[in-house]
């Protein structure tokens, strides 16, 4: 238990230190006059955007505006979009649904990955330089060296336009649909997620089955499996009681290492079958210098990978009774 | 007919470069109820022999020839299947390292009963009932909980009666104990070696006894099959193996062994060289180079088994009779400890407490893990000072901490006069020059990276010794006083063996020409037979240099053979002090008592006729230790005062102080400091 | 206790360097990463040469030489052809002209940028692993932090401050990229440090610094090589990316990230010559990183059995 709040406590932590750094990365490089002229234009008269400035707050020192932001986010007020022509929606609405639709996306392939790589590596380490190791390995090496982008393109070029495997891109309807509906419109018209979930599987299995691989390799060797042995278990056994589980459970810590770059990977994946999540938010964001928006995005996002993080850690305490204990002793 | 019977047995290992034969031509049997030692040193081959029986050898060793059959049918030639049935079941094995043979993820009930569930087809609740009356068979205290409790919970003695219990399960006919005491402490040992002989009695198990150690085979086994090199060279009963042996390794390894039982400065005979490459094809008798009664003969042939009697065969053409006595040198001791001029090393009050992880940022002060407490000795010029305990007595910190290596909590450490605790890099660098320190792991000790000639004179470096060309010169000098050629200065370690490595760490130590050297287990992780070599060369650089050494060993042989004063810790406390042979002859204290009961003697008739071990128990926690006296939860005498008071020093005599309340010499109170 | 007669109990006599001189082998036993080896040393060699001889111009938008891609009577692109191996881009440019003049800037940011990212973490991680104790855990969740922020995400924000220069690139990506190294640095860090020879420095008054450079830095090299092998890899995908999503190199100069993307557009009409070479070109090139970095892993395990 202790354990488990000492990791909330450093989770929290580090989210506040997230928070800083990506407010203060726009900071210092933006200059309030900068982003007034682009919110507005460039012949706008000076005192119009010395107004602008005061209005949004941006010539109160730094800390300052850090501790409303933060208070603000706190409250759910995400700040204003400094978008051109977006004239001060909140940012909340900006990014709306949109996070959760995020994380419906990248969640479901997630756990199919882990649960493909953990028979996948363990079945590499047992056969290892065997041919069923080196086809494999080759094939997650492939995927592993190929970036997102291609991959979701060839993807759609060849399963679905050719032979007409799920579909090319998610229809925009789907931008209308509530977070809180949203998973029962994804069960509904599955052809049409079919391709993303794929290619975030793709994605991730590479690394997660190589970590199984070596993780396995390591277990393979270890004295207590030949005890096991020497009581006469059969292969059989030996895999499934005794290997199986040391394996998996350091695959738990990669696990929530790899989310950032499951995220990033999202992130084109998303732009490429127009979902309708924060990737192409978050792209337009930077490239008209909405920089709260950017802002926020990126804190969410960090904020899932410490939650991710701190919840493979809790499994972990679940599977591995020596972490456990350490209180006790 | 014998119920095991290895016949001819041959096992190969395939690796890069080839093939390793790593055992072959043995053959001996096992009758019920007796107990077979199968005895050598490292890569003799007998693991391989104990592993190859229940086929459990890694993949790329294979058995090449010969037979093992099992109440007479060949193993051999048994099926995969068949082996199942064979393993766990009618033969089992108990491994040497308890600490990485469970499963740590799997509770103790759950991983002695699958035994049972894989043999007899036990339900759940049946193997938890069959477990649980095994863990009483191995005198598990509290047995009950147990069950339901995970590996690392416990100590390494109880999860070594974990895994016999794990063994028994099935009531298998053959036991095969692969240095099943080799990674516990003296007297846990002893507790572990005693069950095992009351387990073979009682269920008339045949056991196959590894291990390296003279002393266990003396004490324990009924015959002795020694190996060297893949090959059986000797083979007959226990009694006569020792007090009879034929073969001059035999004889060689009974006398390159420190022991208790023969006289204090009996001289070790180091057995030159090193053992065969087995890649390699091998003419002649394997130990000719390494033997001092080969002839051409033994160089060019392979000799074969011959009878020396009924039950006694060996293999070789000039063989022995009985022991060589060996040297008895009289070495002058330092034995009284008046009239000193000022000690080299002075430790007053030696406490160590390391503070235990605190969990958040709520940290808790009063848990802490008290390693050293209240210790407080002197070590003269040229004196050899032995610091003896099991694991957890603090040892070890103690020695780090008078090198430097730990920062010590309260307690002043001096040498000659100056006081360590000044922070200035410049007087680390003067205490460098005093004392040194050479380490126990020849292989994590000296740098993969680093050719010899950087490594010794790194210290020199350091302290701005000369220039490069006249550091090479006393790198030469160097590797010469300990017995290497100064052209090894060119070679990286790894192209070296064990015992030579543990010479550069020697030289490495006293390239400054300290005043002391503390060793810290500097033999433990050598073969036995280099174990001398090393020893003696320690000593004589001793004489040479007038200098001092601290040796910190658990192998009361080892520290006896070299020391002139020894220190007896347990727990973090120093409980008798004194002048090494008095305290091996006659200890005052119950715990010096019971290391030397405990410790394994290579003599058949004092094994035999030995009381057994007086000290009970397991080792308490040195985060919470006994009050009063640590020892009196384990000692025979231990009673009320032990637990209100702590005991304090008194004197033997002049030089030999004890601390207990009911020593085993009479005492009185202490005259000088 | 041993089953197998190893190496502590013979010794061959060899003469310095032959533990190099092993692994070395043990690498070239591996064939496909020899293969990737001398993959990436051509590439690295036609993306500077090519440009050179090739000759067809593309940096000037407007060129009518004879051999360029601009014919006025077909608007835009075409197929593989004797002149053109690779066929025309949409913007009228030789391809595989294109691509060679990208991988120039593709390679050098990557090579650039991994070497950054390997600095950094190496000199943070091994400082880090080294010190221990508060310094180390303070280091340690600040590198969690930055750990914990999608690297894409922390990159958009950052080029979109910096601009796209490829110096920026290098920095950006080199920047983004150190975490992970330094976490794995500071593992070794740890280990390393309580070695007895480690040890053995301390007490012969030596000071921190020379225990870690002369002593953690050369017994690490393995991890290192082949953590900066995997570097490599990761550099040009995430440049891949940025350039995908508009981040890249601006013109006259350009990167394979952002011929992808102009890829996209024209893929879809069946000029699949925009994309195929390019994308088997640059899919080779991370393969082979990865080869390479598995193999030298397997190298170093095998020098390390030998103790």
């Amino acid at each position: 238990m202790r354990y488990i709040l000492r990791r909330l406590f450093q989770g929290l932590l580090i989210c506040f230190g997230v928070s800083i750094i990506t407010f203060l990365l726009p900071q210092i490089y933006y200059r309030p006059i900068s982003l007034a002229i682009a919110a507005n234009s460039i012949r706008t008269p000076h005192y119009i955007l010395e107004k602008w400035i005061q209005t949004h707050g941006l010539n109160r020192p730094i800390w300052d505006q850090y501790v409303s932001w933060l208070w603000g986010v706190f409250h759910g007020d995400f700040g204003i979009s400094l978008a051109k022509g977006t004239n001060g929606i909140p940012v909340s609405t900006v990014i709306g649904g949109n996070v959760w639709r995020s994380v419906f996306l990248t969640l479901p392939p997630t756990i199919i990955s882990v649960c493909l790589a953990i028979p996948l590596g363990l079945t590499q380490a047992i056969k290892r330089n065997k041919s069923w190791d080196y086809a494999t390995t080759s094939f997650i090496f492939i995927l592993y060296s190929t970036p997102a982008a291609l991959l979701s393109i060839l993807m759609i070029r060849y399963l679905a336009i050719q032979f007409n495997i799920g579909q090319v891109g998610i229809d925009s309807f789907a931008q209308q649909v509530s977070a809180a509906n949203f998973p029962m419109y994804m069960i509904n018209n599955f052809s049409m997620f079919l391709l993303p979930f794929a290619a975030i599987v793709f994605l991730s299995i590479g690394g997660l089955s190589r970590y199984m691989r070596g993780s396995a390799l390591d277990t393979l060797v270890q004295d207590y499996v030949r005890t096991a042995r020497a009581k006469g278990a059969s292969n059989r056994r030996v895999l499934f009681r005794h290997v199986l589980r040391p394996s998996a459970i350091p695959l738990l810590t990669i696990l929530g290492l790899s989310l950032p770059g499951i995220f990033s990977g999202a992130l084109i994946i998303e732009d490429i079958f127009n979902f309708p999540g924060m990737g192409v938010l978050s792209v337009k964001s930077v490239q008209v210098g909405d920089f709260t928006t950017v802002m926020m995005i990126t804190l969410l996002l960090s904020v899932f990978t410490v939650l991710g993080n701190l919840l493979a850690d809790i499994f972990l305490v679940i599977a591995d009774p020596r972490i456990r204990l350490q209180g006790k002793k | 007919m014998q119920l095991l019977e290895i016949k001819n047995l041959s096992i190969a290992y395939s690796i890069r470069n080839g093939n390793v034969r790593a055992v072959e031509d043995v053959s001996f049997s096992i009758a019920p109820g007796e107990c077979v030692g199968i005895v050598g040193e490292s890569g003799c081959g007998k693991s391989t022999i104990g592993m190859s029986i229940m086929r459990l050898l890694s993949n790329n060793g294979q058995v090449v020839g010969g037979s093992i059959n099992l109440a007479g049918k060949d193993l051999t030639r048994a099926s995969e299947q068949e082996m199942l049935k064979v393993r766990g079941n009618q033969i089992a094995l108990i491994p040497q390292d308890p600490m990485t043979s469970l499963h740590p993820v799997k509770k103790i009930g759950e991983q002695i009963g699958e035994g049972f569930r894989i043999h007899r087809g036990a339900s759940k609740e049946e193997a938890r009932a069959r477990a649980l009356e095994v863990l009483r068979l191995v005198e598990m205290p509290n047995a009950e909980e147990r069950l339901d409790q995970y590996p690392h919970e416990l100590s390494g003695g109880l999860r070594q009666r974990v895994m016999i219990a794990m063994a028994l399960v099935c009531e298998p006919k053959v036991l095969i104990a692969d240095e099943p005491t080799t990674a516990l402490d003296v007297t846990i040992q002893a507790q572990i070696l005693d069950l095992l002989d009351r387990l073979r009695s009682e269920l008339q198990m045949a056991v196959i006894l590894i291990t390296h150690d003279m002393g266990v085979i003396a004490g324990r086994t009924d015959r002795v099959v020694v190996m060297y090199a893949g090959k059986k060279v000797e083979d007959g009963e226990t009694e006569d193996i020792f007090e009879k042996m034929r073969h001059p390794y035999t004889g060689a390894l009974l006398s390159s062994v420190p022991r208790l039982d023969v006289a204090p400065g009996t001289l070790l005979q180091a057995i030159a060289g090193m053992p065969p490459d087995l890649s390699k094809e091998i003419v002649g008798c394997r130990f000719a180079p390494r033997c001092s009664f080969a002839s051409e003969l033994c160089l060019s042939k392979q000799p074969d088994l011959v009878n020396a009697s009924e039950n006694h065969t060996f293999a070789c053409f000039n063989p022995i009779n009985g022991p060589v006595a060996a040297k008895v040198v009289l070495r002058d001791r330092a034995n009284d400890s008046t009239a000193k001029p000022t000690p080299l090393l002075s430790v007053k009050n030696a406490v160590m407490n390391f503070p235990l992880r605190s969990r958040g940022l709520f940290s808790r002060q009063h848990d802490f893990v008290s390693a050293v407490s209240n210790v407080s000795f002197d070590v003269a010029q040229g004196e050899t000072f032995g610091l003896v305990g099991e694991s957890g007595c603090g040892k070890t910190t103690l020695g780090r901490l008078i090198v430097g290596l730990e920062e010590i909590t309260s307690g002043t450490i001096n040498f000659e006069g100056v006081d360590p605790s000044l922070k200035s890099k410049d007087s680390k660098k003067e205490l460098a020059q005093v004392r040194q320190m050479m380490f126990q792991d020849p292989y994590a000790s000296l740098d993969p990276r680093k050719r010899v000639l950087e490594i010794i004179s790194e210290p020199l470096e350091i302290q701005n010794v000369g220039t490069r060309t006249s550091r090479y010169q006393q790198v030469a000098e160097l590797l010469n006083e300990v017995g290497l050629s100064p052209e090894v200065a060119e070679r990286y370690p790894h192209e070296f063996s064990g015992g030579q490595r543990q010479r550069i760490g020697l030289a490495r130590a006293l390239a400054v020409r300290p005043k002391l050297v503390i060793t810290d287990e500097p033999v433990s992780a050598l073969d036995v037979s280099v174990q001398a070599q090393i020893l003696n060369l320690m000593q004589d650089l001793s004489k040479h240099h007038n200098l001092s050494y601290i040796l910190i060993s658990h192998d009361l042989a080892v520290v006896r053979y070299i020391s002139d004063r020894i220190g007896v810790m347990y727990l973090g406390k120093l409980v008798e002090v004194g002048p090494s042979n008095e305290v091996f002859a006659r200890p005052a204290h119950h715990y010096t008592q019971g290391l030397l009961d405990a410790v394994p003697v290579a003599n058949v008739k004092i094994a035999r006729e030995r009381r057994g071990i007086q000290v009970r128990g397991e080792l308490p926690s040195p985060i919470n230790p006994p009050s009063g006296c640590r020892f009196r939860t384990r000692c025979p005498m231990a009673s009320d005062i032990c637990t209100a008071e702590e005991p304090q020093f008194t004197q033997v005599s002049p030089g030999h102080v004890v601390a207990c309340h009911f020593p085993l010499r009479t005492t009185e109170p202490l005259t000088s400091n | 206790m041993e089953e197998v007669a190893t190496s502590n109990v013979q010794y061959t006599p060899a003469s310095k360097g032959t533990m190099f001189r092993q692994m070395i082998r043990v690498f070239m036993q591996n064939k496909l990463a020899v293969a990737s080896l001398a993959y990436i040393v051509i590439l690295t060699v036609a993306c500077i040469f090519i440009p050179l001889l090739y000759k067809t111009s593309f940096t000037a938008y407007n060129n009518f030489s004879n051999n360029s891609c601009y014919d006025s009577s077909v608007l835009g692109y075409s197929g593989p052809s004797l002149h053109h191996l690779f066929g025309c881009s949409s913007s009228g440019f030789d391809e595989l002209g294109l691509i060679m003049y990208a991988g120039r800037y593709s390679l050098l940011i990557g090579y650039l940028s991994a070497l950054v990212t390997m600095t950094l973490g190496v000199a943070y991680g091994i400082f880090a692993g080294f010190r221990g104790g508060w310094v180390d855990a303070v280091m340690m969740r600040f590198d969690d932090m930055l750990l914990s922020i999608p690297s894409l995400y922390l990159l958009l924000l950052i080029i979109s401050i910096w601009g796209r220069t490829d110096f920026g690139l290098i920095l950006v990506i080199g920047v983004t990229g150190w975490f992970g190294v330094a976490r794995l640095m500071r593992g070794e860090a740890l280990q390393l440090r309580n070695r007895e020879y480690s040890q053995a420095v301390r007490v012969m008054g030596g000071s921190g610094s020379r225990i870690m450079v002369k002593h953690i830095l050369p017994n690490s090299i393995s991890t290192m090589v082949t953590t900066a092998t995997f570097a490599l890899g990761d550099s040009i995908l995430a440049l891949s990316g940025l350039g995908f999503l508009g981040f890249g190199l601006q013109s006259p100069a350009i990167d394979w990230g952002t011929m992808i993307q102009n890829a996209v557009d024209t893929f879809e009409n069946g000029s699949w010559w925009t994309l195929w070479p390019l994308a088997t070109i640059f899919i080779l090139l991370v393969l082979s990183t990865n080869y390479i970095g598995d193999a030298l892993r397997d190298a170093f395990e095998v020098r390390l059995q030998e103790r």
